[in-house]
């Protein structure tokens, strides 16, 4: 029996359906825990250097608590433990059909998969580009620092107007990368049953058998996902004023 | 004279197929011997008793009331899933009685008796849970992925929200901190992962099944007459209460896989 390529398996009916809200979904949990990501990645980076020591050991612990765990492991951790120790009414709740808060294509935002996923994938992104920025403080020059300081800049104030927004042209690349590897790390949400692409291609693969097909639409929808979410960012990306060249920008995917 | 050919057509017909129908029923009386093919390695429908070193069981128990029934020894074929229907086919066995699910694909190679056997997918909920499965329509439904119970409950449940996990303990766990109100799986498997799990008192299987597997005796194609004695034998079994007492011994309340009793042989 010979192997023969049939996408119309994949992309009629049922099948092409579940991929659709698939796409969707994984499109939402990104866009969702990009938010959470980057409100949690200010929050810790604003701990990690503020003056307080307690603070920033605090921070550096939680940072190197969530670098050096298995993302699966967290994502299970949420959806599997933590969830089960909220009070039964908050769970009845989530649990519970919320119209308002389902998404076209009968995507509830308000289940325990979805925020388990959320949260899971922003706390652990959030980590990351909080040092990424931090890296990028680093590496400016003390001068800068210290030049702040003579003008009468206070600590807030120096990182507000001098030493941020310097980091953030240094460290936009590995940033951008962060929120990239953010939507592909959504794919392991599949294991605690948010229904995003992978989950969809592999029930695919188990009613009709077109394996090869759905995988490789699959990894299209990524591929598509990842170039377009690469260049979105980039257009973004700050003017460097200290008159180094740019080259390189657009490589950050 | 031409008139008289379809005459002659339709005899050799009813000549050859006659031939081909060799009366297997017949063939067994003669020999005085009913070769049963049957599991031997898995409890409880068929395996090795420990002690005895005989082989015993749900389907050892109706092949003895067949050869009883038709009035020949028995001599057990013992065999496994993959060899159940070659060995049918090859001659070396004149019924299989092997916990054969009866299935559109099977049915093109053998004949099929009456189900003497029901089981499929039921629900594991926890204890204060509604009893009826049709409580569970709008439910979020936890299901092993790849299953014949994800399917099933999407197309019993089209509201329902099944979400699937990678493997049974999963789902488990996702019923254990409240993210699903019921998860679904093989009566058998369920019943062994409630049986083994340390909080067994929290949780409960609801008797009723989400879909039909019907178990059957397999019997080689156009042997009619064996076909309708094996009938006749297993809706005298049921109507003598002796289906019945096999049933309680293999999957009774005191057995090591108990479950309910809920379907008639014969009845649809």
């Amino acid at each position: 029996m010979g192997f023969s390529v049939d996408f119309a398996g994949v992309l009629s009916g049922a099948p092409l359906h579940w991929l659709l809200t698939g796409f969707l979904t994984t499109i939402v949990v990104t866009i969702a825990a990009s938010l959470v990501a980057s409100l949690l990645a200010v929050i810790l980076l604003g701990l990690r250097i503020s003056e307080s020591r307690a603070a920033r050991v605090g921070a550096a612990g939680l940072i190197e608590l969530f670098r050096n765990t298995p993302f699966l492991v967290q994502m299970m951790f949420w959806y599997f433990a933590a969830f089960g120790l909220l009070p039964t009414g908050i769970r009845d709740w989530i649990n519970a059909e919320h119209s308002w808060a389902t998404f076209p294509g009968n995507i509830p935002l308000v289940s325990p998969e979805f925020i388990a996923s959320t949260w899971g994938l922003g706390i652990f992104s959030a980590v990351f580009i909080a040092e990424e920025i931090r890296a990028g403080l680093l590496a400016l020059p003390k001068g800068q620092s210290e030049a702040a300081q003579s003008q009468g800049f206070g600590h807030w104030a120096s990182l507000r107007f001098i030493l941020l927004p310097q980091a953030l042209t240094n460290s936009f690349q590995s940033v951008v990368g962060q929120y990239l590897n953010l939507m592909k790390l959504s794919s392991l949400a599949t294991a605690i049953g948010l229904a995003e692409i992978t989950y969809q291609v592999r029930q695919i693969e188990s009613y009709n058998s077109h394996a090869i097909e759905a995988f490789a639409v699959g990894t299209s929808l990524y591929l598509l996902l990842g170039l377009a979410m690469g260049r979105l960012m980039l257009a973004f990306a700050p003017k460097r004023r200290d008159g180094r060249n740019e080259t390189g920008a657009g490589n950050a995917a | 004279m031409f008139r008289k050919i379809p005459h002659i057509i339709a005899a050799a017909f009813l000549f050859v197929s006659g031939a081909a129908q060799a009366d297997q029923l017949g063939d067994i009386r003669k020999a005085g011997v009913l070769r049963v093919a049957v599991f031997d390695s898995n409890p409880p429908f068929g395996f090795v008793d420990e002690k005895t070193h005989a082989l015993e069981g749900y389907d050892i128990d109706f092949a003895k009331a067949f050869a009883e029934k038709i009035g020949v020894k028995l001599e057990l074929v013992p065999t496994n899933p993959a060899n159940r229907i070659p060995v049918l086919q090859s001659g070396k066995a004149d019924l299989i009685v092997a916990d054969l699910t009866i299935t559109p694909e099977r049915g093109k190679v053998v004949a099929f008796s009456t189900p003497y056997f029901v089981t499929g997918q039921q629900f594991l909920v926890t204890t204060d849970a509604p009893g009826k499965l049709e409580d569970y329509a709008k439910a979020r439904i936890g299901a092993v992925k790849g299953t014949t119970g994800e399917q099933a409950a999407k197309a019993r449940f089209p509201e329902a929200r099944v979400l699937s996990y990678d493997d049974i303990p999963l789902a488990f766990a996702a019923l254990r901190n409240g993210s699903v109100q019921a998860i679904t799986q093989d009566a058998e498997i369920l019943a062994g992962l409630l049986a083994e799990a340390p909080d067994k008192s929290k949780y409960k299987i609801l008797p009723e099944l989400l879909s039909r597997e019907l178990i059957g005796v397999a019997i080689k194609k156009d042997e009619k007459a064996l076909l309708t004695e094996v009938n006749t034998i297993l809706s005298d079994l049921e109507n003598n209460g002796q289906a019945e007492k096999i049933f309680e011994q293999w999957f009774g309340a005191k057995s090591k896989a108990p479950g309910a009793r809920n379907f008639k042989i014969g009845a649809p």
